[in-house]
């Protein structure tokens, strides 16, 4: 029971970073219906930004956790820049089809740029500092490290504060009625393509906290990083329900919880084999996702 | 060379991690699976990943340290093993040692947070340059005069033995003659800066390899010699 409990823990924590990175993915892809694949890379800018903020701010006497708000800005001003100088001409010219090749490029090149910046490079640097207090704690006779309660409490703290930021606030009430009808939206005086930005920030900016939730358990930095996590992410907003944000967190908490048990129950190889297996078998059965009929919701 | 060093230190409960996708990795896996039983190892649990690129350890590690193994094998890279593999092992409470093979080598690189968790980790290099064997000192007196010490690893010293071998070679058969010298090389010992070999008839050597442990030193990890094993 206690191993039990811990593969949950671990699941959990697993999961709320995917969570919180699949929040980006159905942010976007409800208000302009185009899957970022640069989302990935959008965590590898984080990280990095965290690896060189780190040392700057533990030598000014600040906890090395603070240069999240180092990394939510960069990474929020790089979501952006690709929205401005990428998707929005390609959206006005093209179709659909092309905004997804345009943003494959840009993940491209986000990957490749910081491969041949010299002071970053293909390998992987280590992050020595401790981002949150080091050290194991006893949960319910179960032990786990601090990491994982710092990421499970952070999480679903940004969690809720974003749904409150989309229900009770006006840029929120406006994203939502962009990603329902854009036309209609205009009508009534949003300004659209502000609202796109600021989902490309808020998107990117949720990316840069889930960069620090892997950087303070995987304590490595690699400009490829962000690839299979955001692969997995993607795969969690599919099978929450793309474009419904509580899709995204449902969906992210389930790949979590279902890799941890595969691995320590079933076969630790065969994990991510059978991850896509599972959403596989939900999207034949609902094709929506699993929040998918929950249309109201969209974002 | 491992599972020797392991029965040798008197563990006899060894746990495995390992990626499949990877063909060191499995390799070394299945090389040490083979050996266990003759030093009388015992696996009582084998994990493993996908590829050595795998980033969360922790399931397949609460499984290891629930298994009361004394001992962790786990072939992957210094990258992954500093980071990663260590840490993550002795946060799931797992606190028997580590071992893998040369992929360990530049680990300390890679060390993060507290160094003392790094405690108990050994793995098989070709050559250490602690080894305080005339043959290694020699070499590393001379290669640093020639060259500094900057490129001085355990390819260097490999170079090394290489060209010195075919040379031990064209003397054994008395000719250059190409023939000859792949002949004399077949049954041929050697004594090198990388340890005792012999080659087999198809020129692969059986070597000893070097021990190699880490430990703290000014706020850094660093490289230590243990012992070398035949």
């Amino acid at each position: 029971m206690t191993d039990f409990l811990q593969q949950v823990i671990i699941g959990l924590r697993i999961g709320s970073v995917y969570a919180l990175i699949a929040l980006g993915y159905t942010m976007v892809y409800g208000i302009i219906r185009m899957i970022n694949f640069a989302h990935g890379e959008f965590i590898m800018v984080g990280g990095y930004t965290l690896f060189f903020t780190i040392p700057v701010l533990m030598n000014w006497g600040l906890p090395a956790w603070t240069s999240v708000f180092a990394a939510v800005v960069v990474c929020a001003v790089v979501g952006i820049l690709a929205e401005l100088l990428a998707y929005r001409p390609v959206r006005k010219k093209g179709n659909r089809m092309t905004a997804l090749i345009t943003a494959i490029g840009v993940s491209l090149l986000l990957q490749n740029l910081a491969q041949a910046i010299p002071f970053i490079g293909p390998n992987p640097k280590a992050i020595t500092q401790d981002i949150f207090q080091s050290g194991t704690i006893d949960l319910l006779g179960v032990t786990t490290n601090r990491t994982a309660i710092f990421t499970i409490v952070i999480a679903a703290f940004v969690m809720v504060g974003l749904q409150l930021f989309i229900h009770k606030t006006k840029l929120g009430r406006a994203m939502r009625a962009v990603s329902e009808n854009k036309a209609a939206s205009t009508l009534v005086g949003i300004n659209v393509n502000q609202t796109i930005v600021v989902t490309f920030a808020i998107g990117a900016g949720l990316a840069a906290v889930g960069a620090l939730m892997y950087c303070a358990q995987y304590r490595a930095v690699m400009t490829t990083m962000g690839s299979l996590l955001g692969l997995k992410a993607f795969v969690a907003a599919v099978l929450g329900g793309i474009g419904l944000i509580p899709g995204a967190m449902l969906g992210g908490i389930l790949i979590g919880l279902i890799e941890a048990l595969i691995t320590a129950y079933i076969s630790s190889s065969l994990a991510n084999a059978l991850v896509f297996v599972v959403l596989i078998i939900v999207l034949l059965v609902k094709p929506a996702g699993i929040m998918g009929k929950n249309v109201g919701e969209k974002v | 060379m491992c599972a020797a060093f392991a029965a040798a230190q008197g563990w006899t409960k060894a746990a495995i991690l390992y990626a499949t996708g990877d063909t060191y990795s499995s390799g070394l896996r299945d090389a040490f699976v083979a050996a266990a039983p003759d030093y009388g190892i015992e696996i009582v649990a084998e994990q493993s990943t996908s590829d050595t690129m795998a980033v969360d350890f922790s399931s397949q590690m609460a499984t290891i340290a629930a298994s009361g193994a004394q001992v962790l094998f786990a072939p992957y890279y210094y990258d992954t093993v500093g980071p990663k593999i260590i840490p993550q092992a002795r946060e799931a409470g797992y606190d028997g040692a580590i071992i893998g093979a040369d992929g360990f080598d530049g680990t300390q690189d890679y060390a993060v947070g507290d160094l003392a968790t790094y405690h108990d980790v050994y793995f098989t290099n070709h050559y250490s340059p602690e080894d305080p064997s005339e043959k290694v000192q020699t070499f590393i007196a001379n290669y640093t005069a020639a060259y500094g010490a900057e490129s001085l690893n355990a390819l260097a010293a490999l170079a090394y033995d290489a060209t010195y071998m075919v040379a031990q070679a064209i003397e054994t058969a008395g000719s250059t003659d190409r023939a000859a010298i792949r002949e004399a090389m077949v049954g041929m010992h050697f004594v090198g800066v990388t340890g005792d070999m012999t080659l087999d008839e198809t020129g692969t050597p059986a070597k000893s390899v070097a021990i190699l442990t880490f430990e703290e030193q000014d706020g850094k990890l660093v490289q230590k010699f243990v012992t070398s094993q035949n």
